[in-house]
């Protein structure tokens, strides 16, 4: 049994998906005999010193026009043999891609992977179920195993030693499978990604309308903290997605969350578990958050944060 | 053009108490008593489907709407809503057992029935249901059925009979592509999509209209065998013993909040 990694060296975050994968490989598969790491490219980003962001110590380049899952798919199980592990990012490409190969060669896959271990001779992966109330331990039954890794987990700075290029390979040439209709495609404008915020103040249902959203933004930005949402606010478009946190959006672990008319769902409370410091404020007391939290404030959101940007104001 | 949404009802498990949520025996948890929601994803699916039907006219596009789900007669409720928001026809495979941590199963019942039907031009569903969460079901009903399969949809406009003006995120950013038929669109995160509400007259007019039930053994599946299989549920216990802070009013709280807690962490930032 080997294991493999694929990473998207053509995207934003291809250095904290390669410092997360890293983390994963070092707390769950040791003993276990290192096969390549894949590096997805289609653009000329991170083509510098790649070599020296491989996982394992060969490593080979798969090459294609633009991010197309299918005829990555159909590279990848060039390389794939029954008895391996692959592991992909824990975006939604990286789960994807674990779906659609495990689906072509008949093997296990699964997402949101914590963990994976061997036990008598099987291999085993835990994953959250029940909307992140409960934890599971799946039984993996045929290989391949792809497995996307959970998002968020710790990451390692870590590098391998000298690394082997192996010949690359190429799907940028290959017929494709089905017809391709016009495209385009449009950037998000990049800010500095919330999941990497110090100091975050994230804003639930409980503020009711879009206006209310904005107001508590525009505190956040007084007091100096980043800003996010909870699903039912981006759902209800008072702000956009990029901002929404929990299993769906980004998975936050700041130095200090304040948390503001959210009722703190499961799938919520997983994008900021890893928070050092939780601050919740809530006119309901039995808010799932207030259990959740460090520091609990059982008032209106409104007075408590403007209260705290004044008072940082003068203060500081 | 024809489509088939998928859908599954989901337990609202933000209502189970926590300590039920310990009561764990042979590898299940009871979630019978708690009320039913739209699984969100799906919820999402059905209202864009019902977004491109509403286009669709200016486009001089016939589309009809079917809806499809697996589960017990709970589901039927939610059938007639979708009948009175004049859906075509809405359909219950009664599966043998529980197959909610069974995707394989599930994909080849749904691949079965569009089959069967040999009318689809595309299929909607979300992306993942809120208790098994697999996240796999159209990548493989897509895989089974020989069709294209876009992930992460968050809108969709008809074109005509045979295409799809779809937009889908990808890579820190989204993609708008004309899409051939046939393919299996799966919703991800998208804004504005919580269902319509039927108007009561449609209730009344529509949503009595015979649910179609099709038992699991009428499709003829084989026997799957899953490539995974749970083994152990168990509870993460992730309460934090919490301080709360109290005053007269807002602001003496804010200022405690500051003093006592936040303004040690602040300058450390």
């Amino acid at each position: 049994m080997r294991y493999h990694i694929v990473l998207n060296a053509s995207e934003e975050d291809f250095i904290r998906h390669r410092e997360e994968m890293q983390g994963f490989v070092e707390q769950n598969l040791q003993g276990i005999e290192e096969g390549e790491t894949v590096f997805i490219q289609y653009n000329d980003k991170n083509q510098e010193n790649l070599k020296e962001q491989s996982v394992t110590s060969s490593a080979r380049i798969l090459q294609t026009d633009y991010y197309e899952p299918q005829a990555i798919e159909r590279g990848l199980n060039q390389i794939l043999k029954e008895d391996d592990i692959c592991l992909f990012s824990g975006n939604c490409e990286g789960a994807e891609l674990a779906v659609r190969c495990g689906a072509r060669q008949g093997g296990s896959s699964m997402q949101n992977v914590l963990g994976v271990f061997r036990e008598n001779h099987q291999l085993y992966g835990t994953r959250m179920v029940y909307s992140n109330h409960l934890a599971g331990k799946f039984l993996l039954k045929h290989g391949p195993f792809c497995l996307s890794i959970a998002k968020g987990g710790l990451q390692s700075h870590k590098k391998s030693g000298s690394v082997k290029m192996l010949p690359p390979v190429n799907v940028a040439s290959q017929k494709f499978l089905y017809p391709r209709g016009e495209r385009e495609f449009q950037q998000r404008e990049q800010k500095n990604g919330i999941d990497q915020s110090r100091f975050l103040v994230i804003g639930g249902r409980g503020l009711g309308n879009k206006d209310a959203v904005r107001n508590l933004e525009d505190c956040a930005w007084k007091i100096g903290a980043d800003f996010g949402v909870s699903r039912p606010v981006a759902m209800n478009a008072w702000a956009p997605m990029e901002q929404m946190v929990g299993v769906s959006g980004n998975m936050c672990h700041p130095d200090l969350c304040i948390t503001a008319g959210v009722s703190g769902a499961a799938a919520f409370y997983a994008g900021i578990e890893k928070s050092k410091c939780i601050v919740a404020v809530n006119i309901d007391e039995h808010a799932a958050i207030m259990k959740r939290a460090d520091i609990i404030v059982v008032d209106d959101y409104k007075a408590i944060m403007n209260e705290l940007a004044q008072l940082m104001k003068t203060r500081k | 053009m024809r489509i088939l949404g998928c859908f599954k009802v989901v337990p609202d498990l933000e209502q189970v108490m926590e300590q039920d949520w310990k009561k764990i025996e042979n590898n299940k948890i009871d979630v019978s008593f708690i009320k039913t929601i739209w699984n969100c994803f799906d919820e999402s699916a059905l209202e864009m489907m019902l977004k491109l039907s509403d286009l669709s006219e200016g486009f001089n596009v016939l589309t009809k709407l079917d809806a499809l789900t697996i589960g017990d007669e709970v589901c039927n409720q939610y059938l007639k809503t979708l009948y009175a928001l004049k859906f075509d026809e809405a359909v219950r495979i009664e599966p043998l057992y529980d197959v909610s941590f069974m995707p394989l199963k599930v994909a080849e019942l749904i691949t079965a029935y569009v089959q069967k039907k040999a009318s689809y031009q595309a299929i909607v569903m979300g992306n993942q249901n809120a208790v098994a969460a697999n996240g796999k079901t159209p990548i493989l009903v897509a895989h089974k059925l020989g069709w294209r399969c876009i992930t992460q949809v968050i809108d969709m406009e008809p074109i005509d009979e045979t295409h799809i003006k779809v937009r889908y995120e990808q890579q820190n950013g989204s993609v708008t592509e004309m899409v051939e038929l046939p393919c299996v669109f799966s919703i991800g995160n998208a804004p504005n999509s919580y269902l319509r509400v039927p108007t009561l007259k449609d209730r009344m007019k529509l949503g009595k209209r015979p649910i179609i039930t099709v038992k699991e053994e009428e499709l003829e599946i084989r026997n799957i065998e899953e490539t995974e299989e749970l083994v152990e549920l168990y509870y993460v216990n992730n309460q934090r013993d919490a301080v709360e802070i109290k005053g007269n009013g807002p602001e003496e709280k804010a200022r405690i909040l500051f003093d006592d807690f936040l303004k040690e962490r602040l300058e450390k930032l």
